[in-house]
């Protein structure tokens, strides 16, 4: 090695001398929100754009359902008092039979989308499980309830948006997995050099 | 051993960059971002495209921070990603790697007259700016960021012979600049 050349590399710190003359990091932090604001909303209409559309019908239909219901009850029709020793969700409300027939297949399907490794990984598991586990059993109690309350709309009502509820919660929870995760599934050009 | 350790320094913060914590990030543009426009600026010779190198670099690095996998410190994957952004702007102005003929200097040996100099550090990095473009990024790639021949050839898409014709015509040029 020359003298030069050992020069140089013994005084390698010396040769950093230049400043940045302006601060990047504001425009560095800005395309970075950008681009995590684009990647969520194309996540958005990407996945479950068709179960939205699927579930907004549900809830209209289940809407309408609850309507004649409570028409029904009111009118004295003989479906509207079904009220035998064994009651079940059919009986009262085939509707709401057919919802909750649907939630289930929906929030199954979802949470095949969730790896537990990766909840658990982020510290979510806890809080994400006792959500679901209070749900579940203010879910029965209404069921209960379902059957003794002369007043069915709420109830259904109420347990409509228990099933809802559970599939934003696991909804959300896939978004923030997919939003950490996003980077690995692309590889950056710049660096197969 | 000692790469570990720096490696070790700088793990948590790493980590809460995988996760996407601003502040975290900040951290890390703080750190390393004087030693990356040096980088960058050795490889551009210009200011202005130095920055945009910069800044597209973090973004990468941040966006692909999954990429890293520790088997490297972190600093030298980032610098990986300096370099080929600055390159990248260089590729734009079209620079021309090897052709050895197209450089009209004369060669000499210039070792002798190499003992009796008195090297100053803004000599040199004077000189070094006003190197040709292509020798320019092969010095500063061999002897400022430490790669070998084998790995500039890679950088570069170069063979390692041209990595290494390439310096030597570079380390030439350079002493004549800074006889003058």
């Amino acid at each position: 090695m020359s003298k030069l050349e050992q020069f140089i590399r013994n005084n390698r710190q010396e040769f950093d001398t230049f400043d940045l003359g302006s601060d990047l990091w504001k425009g560095i932090e800005q395309k970075l929100n950008e681009k995590e604001k684009k990647s969520i909303r194309l996540l958005w209409f990407q996945t479950p754009m068709m179960r939205y559309a699927a579930a907004a019908i549900i809830v209209f239909v289940m809407g309408y359902g609850v309507f004649q219901l409570g028409r029904y009850s009111a009118g004295g029709t003989p479906e509207g008092r079904v009220a035998t020793a064994n009651p079940n969700v059919t009986q009262i409300s085939p509707e709401l039979a057919q919802a909750e027939a649907y939630y289930t297949s929906l929030i199954n399907e979802e949470k095949a989308l969730l790896d537990p490794k990766e909840v658990e990984a982020l510290g979510l598991k806890d809080d994400f499980n006792e959500d679901l586990v209070v749900l579940d059993s203010t879910y029965k109690n209404l069921k209960k309830e379902l059957v003794t309350e002369p007043n069915k709309d709420r109830i259904i009502a109420a347990m409509v948006k228990n099933l809802q509820l559970r599939v934003e919660i696991i909804r959300q929870q896939i978004e923030t997995l997919q939003r950490v995760n996003k980077n690995q599934r692309k590889e950056p050009k710049s660096l197969s050099i | 051993m000692e790469a570990q350790v720096f490696y070790d320094i700088h793990q948590p913060i790493i980590e809460r960059c995988r996760l996407g914590d601003r502040k975290a990030q900040y951290e890390v543009y703080k750190l390393y971002s004087k030693a990356m426009f040096n980088v960058a600026i050795r490889i551009t010779n210009n200011y202005a495209e130095a920055e945009d190198a910069l800044q597209e670099a973090f973004l990468n690095a941040f966006q692909h921070i999954t990429n890293f996998k520790g088997d490297s410190t972190f600093g030298s994957w980032l610098k990986k990603i300096v370099i080929n952004q600055a390159l990248a702007v260089l590729r734009k102005r079209r620079v021309q790697w090897s052709s050895i003929e197209e450089h009209d200097f004369e060669e000499t040996n210039d070792s002798g007259d190499e003992e009796e100099m008195n090297f100053q550090i803004d000599t040199i990095r004077n000189a070094i700016q006003l190197l040709p473009e292509g020798y320019r990024v092969v010095l500063s790639l061999y002897l400022l960021e430490g790669y070998d021949h084998q790995e500039i050839a890679e950088i570069l898409n170069i063979s390692e012979s041209t990595s290494k014709s390439q310096y030597s015509r570079a380390k030439q040029k350079l002493m004549q600049l800074i006889k003058k």
